[in-house]
């Protein structure tokens, strides 16, 4: 078939698990999906977020500071699409598809030297792993920075090798890898890393007359880039994600701590080590990587790991492949070098096998499974089981078709919708047909729903800047302190107050465990509407008050 | 030479002290010694028949069949009310019995479980760092069986195994071993069997590196690891 039909059609298949009920699958919007759909919808109607400050460089919200090129890139859609769970997943969609050229192009370079018939079957092999693979399948579709800043990583690279030949796109390179830095917490130590190691490899040529005057363009652009980033680089916003390290004891001891034992047990070197070490190997571990896969609900499908088990024995012969063969050329140093860094930012944090931070590696450990695809293809002489391996593969393929739409389509919605803070966007459908002169409390006590109401209410940013104030703009990257009751008109978010808030003729919002219905009994409270769970459990009840 | 002693007696012996500290003792020799256990009983079996010994493979088949009441109602195969009823749950959420029916079956529940084992069984943390950072709870105690440099040590000696003189018995024993404990419900501390040829392959491995700085620092951390465990 021809090749560039061949990769459409992967393309095709990359689009339809990504783009299928994009925005209605998972359910519900998750607080952090809300909130940078929100500071963008306020950066565009008001030039700041809602905390008033004027384009910030990482963004506050719950004193977690987002990295900014995700809410940036959500700007511009906002007015095409509207502010919905649609437009804020979109970037991610879109960035999702367009590292696939990126990365069929990337391997072909990588391959250059011996390019032949093989290579680009390895190119089309690993592209189309790529595009049934659940871990860049759920990055994919959701509101997830790691896969856009995946995407100016990747393009990094391949603008940087092609320029060893074309000179002049190593300034392009050095924006893409500038870009890359501020996309993702991850990507603060996997992009200087893999530029220094370039740098290091290529330091010939690119310190060759050919090539320093534009390497010098490009490292003046990148530093240009990143700029804004360094200014804030020290302050304890932009530090916010640093105490999740391993490093930093005070939250949480490491593994193998032993209480009253002598201190030279429980010493930091001997036990960080031994951390970093468990959770480094944890990314290459078969259990974690075809059966557990993340921990985590949001960073995951129920009953599907990161990879297929299928995929388990070309994994472990494409390992050895790796080492041994040395017909891969470049290939064969970026793998190895990606394999060895992409897991440090990840294994520096406590969280266990985490996709998220860990997303890079999908790249390497789909190019060792195709390798080894491949080579177990070669192997095969006879025409017949040629035929036969192929029908195999595709039946394993329609399988794993299969297997994403029961995960992510069916299972997910109706196990994951809690998770996913299901719910919301009815309330304030509820909310919107309720008397409009009646205040309303909605419960914080477990979460931030503020951030969803003004996102689907898309309250007007400005009003919101004018009732809410958490912080002065001068101290937004270092004051860490939260004002926790939150106000949208009417509306205010704070816990409900049993004593108070029955002699007042108002609504009531909140979950299961704010409002049992005992008290709705008790207090003779009206039941206006109970929202449920995809799985029928009790999402929200929204009430109403009758102090007579 | 007196130094690699060292690295390979801290290499084995943290397997054996581990298991004896956190067992009674007529269980830790029932453990080592697994003569009896019917739990084991299909690893003889499993591992003469990969030696392609038919008699001693027809002995422990006949010995497997005395037992094998015993070994199968330890065994993933046995009912499990519990999945089955999970799976008649999910299978209603689907809009047609196929997808429901190839997703969630009964043969499912049996590969799952022995998915899981294997997956475990072949899952490095579990012997360098006692499964962590995913332990698994109520069911395995988890052991910090080989020092935690030995993964390097082992993993460059499964690379080379080739060269090993008795590569044929260290990989019979391994897969017999893996095989016949992921069809168990419980595998921990019968996984003892996995000892003496992970052993083989760390001192393979040991042979095979020359580093006298990676052998300090290796030294190092396992005496002190070691002394986590006793104490």
């Amino acid at each position: 078939m021809n090749k560039k039909l061949l990769f459409i059609l992967i393309l095709i298949i990359a689009m339809v698990t990504r783009f299928y009920m994009l925005g209605k699958a998972p359910a519900g919007l998750y607080l952090d999906e809300a909130g940078q759909g929100y500071s963008a919808f306020s950066i565009l109607q008001t030039g700041k977020d809602e905390f008033e400050k004027a384009f910030p460089m990482v963004f506050r919200s719950f004193t977690d500071f987002k990295t900014p090129v995700y809410i940036y890139l959500i700007v511009p859609l906002i007015p095409v699409f509207g502010l919905n769970a649609f437009t804020v997943r979109l970037p991610s969609f879109i960035f999702s598809i367009l590292t696939f050229p990126v990365f069929y192009l990337l391997i072909l370079e990588l391959l250059k030297k011996n390019l032949n018939t093989k290579y680009y079957l390895l190119s089309t092999i690993a592209s189309l792993l790529l595009a049934i693979s659940p871990w860049h399948i759920l990055f994919g579709r959701t509101n997830f920075e790691c896969n856009v800043a995946l995407f100016f990583l990747l393009s990094g690279v391949l603008t940087f090798y092609i320029s060893l030949t074309k000179p002049k796109l190593l300034i392009l390179s050095a924006i893409l890898f500038a870009v890359a830095i501020p996309a993702y917490h991850a990507q603060r130590v996997i992009t200087p890393l893999f530029v220094i190691i370039l740098f290091l490899r290529f330091r010939k040529i690119l310190l060759s007359k050919s090539h320093i005057k534009y390497l010098i363009i490009g490292a003046i652009l990148g530093f240009l880039i990143l700029l804004p980033t360094f200014k804030v680089a020290t302050t304890p916003g932009f530090l916010a994600r640093a105490s999740l390290n391993i490093f930093s004891w005070e939250k949480q001891k490491p593994a193998g701590f032993i209480e009253n034992a002598p201190q030279i047990l429980n010493s930091p070197v001997l036990l960080s080590t031994v951390e970093f070490l468990s959770l480094y190997s944890s990314y290459f571990s078969p259990r974690n990587m075809f059966i557990l896969g993340d921990y985590g609900p949001r960073s995951s499908f129920p009953y599907l790991s990161t990879f297929f088990v299928w995929q388990f024995p070309f994994y472990i012969y494409g390992l050895y492949l790796l080492i041994k063969r040395k017909d891969l050329g470049e290939l064969k140093f970026f793998t190895i070098a990606f394999l060895l860094i992409a897991p440090i930012p990840a294994a520096v944090t406590r969280d266990p096998y985490t996709t998220i931070r860990a997303l890079q590696m999908v790249i390497p450990q789909i190019i060792v499974i195709s390798i080894g695809l491949l080579s177990v293809w070669e192997k095969i002489k006879s025409l017949n089981l040629r035929r036969f391996t192929l029908l195999l593969f595709y039946l394993l393929l329609f399988y794993s078709l299969l297997k994403l739409y029961s995960s992510v389509i069916i299972l997910n919605e109706y196990f994951r919708g809690k998770d996913w803070n299901y719910g919301w966007q009815e309330a304030v459908q509820v909310l919107q047909n309720t008397n409009q002169s009646l205040p309303v409390i909605v419960d914080n006590s477990r979460d931030e729903p503020y951030i969803q109401l003004a996102f689907f209410l898309k309250y007007d940013p400005e009003k919101y800047q004018r009732e809410n104030f958490e912080v002065p703009v001068e101290q937004y990257y270092i004051n860490m302190n939260r004002e926790k009751e939150k106000h949208l008109g009417r509306i205010i978010t704070r816990p409900i107050n049993w004593e108070k808030d029955l002699l007042i003729e108002q609504y009531l919002v909140g979950d299961e465990l704010a409002i049992s219905l005992q008290q709705i009994k008790e207090h003779n409270l009206e039941l206006i509407e109970e929202i449920n769970y995809p799985d029928g459990s009790v999402a929200l009840r929204i009430l109403k008050t009758n102090p007579n | 030479m007196q130094l690699k002693r060292l690295v390979i007696f801290l290499g084995i012996i943290f397997w054996p002290v581990s298991l004896f500290i956190n067992n009674t003792s007529p269980n830790f020799i029932n453990y080592i010694l697994p003569i009896f256990e019917p739990k084991v009983a299909l690893f003889p079996l499993i591992f003469f028949a990969l030696r392609k010994n038919i008699k001693l493979s027809l002995i422990f088949l006949f010995i497997s069949l005395i037992n094998f009441n015993r070994f199968w109602g330890q065994t993933i195969f046995k009912p499990d009310y519990e999945a089955q009823q999970s799976v008649i749950r999910q299978t209603l959420l689907y809009p047609n019995t196929f997808t429901a029916r190839l997703f969630h079956n009964k043969a499912r529940i049996y590969i799952d479980k022995f998915n899981n084992n294997i997956f475990a069984l072949t899952d490095p943390n579990n012997y360098f760092f006692k499964f962590h950072p995913n332990e698994i709870i109520i069911d395995n105690q988890n052991l910090k069986k080989f020092p935690s440099f030995a993964l390097f040590v082992v993993i460059y000696g499964l690379f080379t195994l080739q060269r090993a003189k008795h590569k044929n018995l260290i990989l019979s024993w391994l897969f017999g071993a893996i095989l016949s404990l992921s069809v168990l419900t419980s595998f921990d501390r019968n996984d003892f069997i996995l000892w003496p040829p992970l052993c083989l392959i760390f001192v393979h491995g040991a042979n095979q590196i020359k580093n006298k700085l990676f052998w300090t620092i290796f030294i190092i951390f396992s005496i002190f690891e070691l002394w986590q465990i006793i104490i």
